[in-house]
């Protein structure tokens, strides 16, 4: 059997036709023709070459040693002779595995599979594992948001001190209730009608929004929603899943440096649905404690309209912000940070008509 | 292969030898997915692996002269380099929460460490990368790619861009004439004009439709639905422009010994590639990434060659040397790429 190929000494970049025999005494011999030269010949033992793994139909890869290269496009006999040779099977198996349909195809739906699973539980519960094991010590440094926060966003309070201190009354037994969570209410103006919950604890609720409430039992519907934002521990937990959500793509593109407009938008989409996710979570726990403390749920409701309404009626002068308590709109869903009022609304009344 | 030989024997004169890349992209689906899996499942380790087999299948199919290049890198080597560079990444996220003060530190360390790196991922990768069974090689410098990398880029920012594309050109050149394949040096042929004349016509077709879009705004304001969807046009269209354009500078001003290499890039090709490519990606949920990156190898060979003075078989191997994966791998989980 004669094998076709091309030899190259690894010196220099000329290109010598070659053929390849297997002789008996299992070495290989290589005939090389250069032009108007005698035909030369070269034997090596066979256990001596590397014979590269097959990929797809990139002639074949065999190395004699002393970066001398023997390649050739016939795959049949390279085949053929390391089968005579009982050579590892480990050198042909990807490419077995890569050669047949119905395996890419049972490949390719446990990849789809396996990665939705990573996306929609795994990464979730590893980040809700990992935060709340997390010490404490890591959470000081991302407390240093809210100065972050006063130095752009933020500007001082205009509300009263009297007016503060009324609220700070108004809420302190919820806080004190989940004193472990060290709930600190801060107040600021700027950024619309909205609540913040940062992981330290500080709950910043901002002037507009104090004015757009008619009643205390609306302030608490929001202090309940970002106090279980705090429960729910869910900034460090959007972190862990943004990041653990690259770490998957760049297994998936193989490449760090790949990443662009074709990653980046899989990666926003995804956090924006884990932001969905965590307000709900929180709505919940608002409606579950503001039950348990005996105050009607219809005043989260009706504070949720309003912020939709006030953003509605700002919805020219004032830019959307990533991180209000409402959207203006819910025309787009997946491109929000928050479900739609709608929803967020039929939710609540779901749990009016059926009490725990 | 050997009728290209023959036929380029005969021929006396220069002749245009075409890059062409005969990978196929359902072929390369095939292998790309098996990786893929293989990478979760081993929770990454497998993707030293993976790399090596992504890589040589876009280098072995791709050939010059009816010969094909190769990718050399050993999957442990770049495992280990991995490896290295993710305990370095972590430990410098850790020191940087506990200690912020030796961090900074760190950090300068790391800002002067970069040229390095960046040498020895370049020297590696060039190192790795071979045709008709000789290496290419990467003979950088440091202080030249100090240079390159931060003070012609930072006196580009402080003349507010004026400087830029001088900068853009300090960098190719360093990336080709630093280049070797064997013995033989490349050369870098482009002047300070070349890059200028780029920059001045994106700002200047910029401008003029810019100024088009903004008068459609103010006279029509029926039609402002349709601004953003301009902007967005006009800023692919000169995105592909400006890729298409260096891209073609950079090769065409690249010569080893007398062999001239020339790239035509044209703007309404590739944008099409880029777009369908897009469009599959998305219906498809990114299914169709490596067969996109299939076609766009394909595009990009079919798009550059070689101008042969004479025979490409009188090259000679440099000598032997070794060079570990670490500064690539520092790059990638740094993030430092060039």
């Amino acid at each position: 059997m004669l094998i076709e190929g091309t030899y190259l000494d690894g010196q220099t970049s000329k290109p010598i036709s070659a053929q390849l025999q297997m002789q008996a005494d299992n070495t290989a011999r290589f005939y090389l023709t250069r032009e108007h030269q005698a035909t030369q010949q070269l034997t090596i033992p066979f256990d001596q070459l590397h014979i590269e793994s097959r990929l797809g139909n990139t002639p074949r890869e065999i190395i004699l040693g002393n970066g001398q290269l023997f390649l050739t496009d016939d795959h049949e006999s390279i085949e053929q002779l390391l089968k005579s040779q009982n050579h590892c099977r480990a050198n042909t198996l990807i490419h077995k595995i890569e050669s047949s349909l119905p395996l890419v195809a049972a490949f390719t739906s446990i990849t789809v599979g396996l990665i939705w699973l990573l996306i929609t539980f795994g990464i979730p519960l590893a980040a809700k594992t990992i935060a709340f094991n997390m010490p404490d010590l890591a959470n000081k440094q991302m407390g240093t948001v809210l100065d972050a926060l006063d130095e752009s966003v933020f500007e001082p309070s205009l509300i009263t001190h009297y007016r503060q201190q009324q609220l700070r009354d108004l809420l302190l037994p919820y806080a004190t209730t989940f004193g472990t969570l060290e709930p600190t209410l801060e107040f600021r103006k700027g950024m619309g009608a909205n609540a913040f919950a940062l992981p330290q604890g500080d709950v910043v609720i901002t002037d507009e929004l104090v004015e757009l409430a008619e009643n205390d039992e609306e302030l608490i519907a929001i202090f309940f929603h970002e106090l279980g934002h705090l429960q729910h521990k869910h900034i460090v937990r959007r972190a862990l899943q943004d990041s653990m959500v690259t770490l998957l793509l760049i297994l998936v593109t193989g490449e760090l440096d790949n990443i662009d407009v074709l990653t980046a938008v899989p990666t926003l989409l995804l956090d924006l649905s884990y932001s969905r996710q965590f307000e709900i979570q929180a709505d919940i726990f608002a409606i579950e404690h503001m039950h348990k403390q005996g105050i009607d749920v219809k005043h989260f409701a009706s504070i949720m309209q309003k912020i939709e309404q006030h953003y509605a009626a700002n919805a020219d002068t004032s830019d959307r912000s990533t991180d209000s308590i409402n959207e203006k709109h819910s025309a787009v869903q997946w491109l929000s940070t928050h479900p739609a009022t709608d929803e967020r609304i039929k939710l609540i009344n779901t749990y009016r008509n059926q009490p725990l | 292969m050997d009728n290209n030989q023959n036929e380029q024997h005969q021929a006396d004169e220069t002749c245009a030898l075409n890059f062409e890349f005969r990978g196929d992209g359902f072929e390369y689906f095939k292998i790309w997915i098996v990786n893929v899996l293989l990478s979760i499942a081993t929770l990454g380790i497998y993707s030293a692996w993976a790399k090596v087999r992504n890589n040589r299948y876009f280098y072995s199919n791709l050939y010059l002269d009816g010969n094909n290049f190769r990718y050399l890198a050993e999957p442990l080597t770049i495992l280990k380099g991995r490896i290295v560079a993710v305990v370095a990444f972590i430990a410098y996220s850790v020191i940087a929460h506990m200690y912020p003060s030796v961090a900074v530190l760190l950090a300068l360390a790391l800002f002067f460490a970069i040229p390095f790196f960046v040498n020895q991922s370049l020297a590696f990768n060039h190192r790795m990368s071979a045709y008709k069974n000789i290496q290419f090689r990467f003979h950088g410098d440091y202080w030249e790619a100090f240079l390159v990398l931060y003070v012609w880029p930072l006196l580009g920012m402080l003349t507010l861009g004026i400087m830029y594309p001088y900068a853009l050109l300090q960098l190719n050149r360093y990336m080709i004439k630093n280049s070797a394949y064997g013995t033989s040096r490349f050369d870098f042929t482009a002047t300070h004009k070349d890059y200028a004349m780029l920059f001045l016509t994106l700002l200047g077709v910029g401008t003029v439709l810019g100024l088009i879009v903004l008068a459609i705004s103010t006279l029509l304001p029926s039609l402002n639905s349709l601004v953003p969807l301009l902007a967005i046009t006009i800023y692919f269209g000169l995105l592909v422009y400006f890729i298409a354009t260096s891209t073609n500078l950079y090769y065409c001003n690249s010569i080893l010994n007398k062999h001239q290499l020339n790239a035509q890039l044209e703007v309404l090709g590739l944008a099409k590639v880029m777009l369908t490519n897009l469009l599959l990606i998305i219906v498809t949920f990114g299914l169709y990434a490596p067969a996109a990156k299939v076609r766009m190898s394909k595009y990009m060979a079919a798009n550059i060659s070689l101008h042969a003075d004479g025979p490409l078989d009188s090259f000679a191997a440099a000598e032997q040397q070794n060079i570990n994966a670490l500064g690539e791998e520092f790059g990638q989980v740094f993030d430092f790429g060039v």
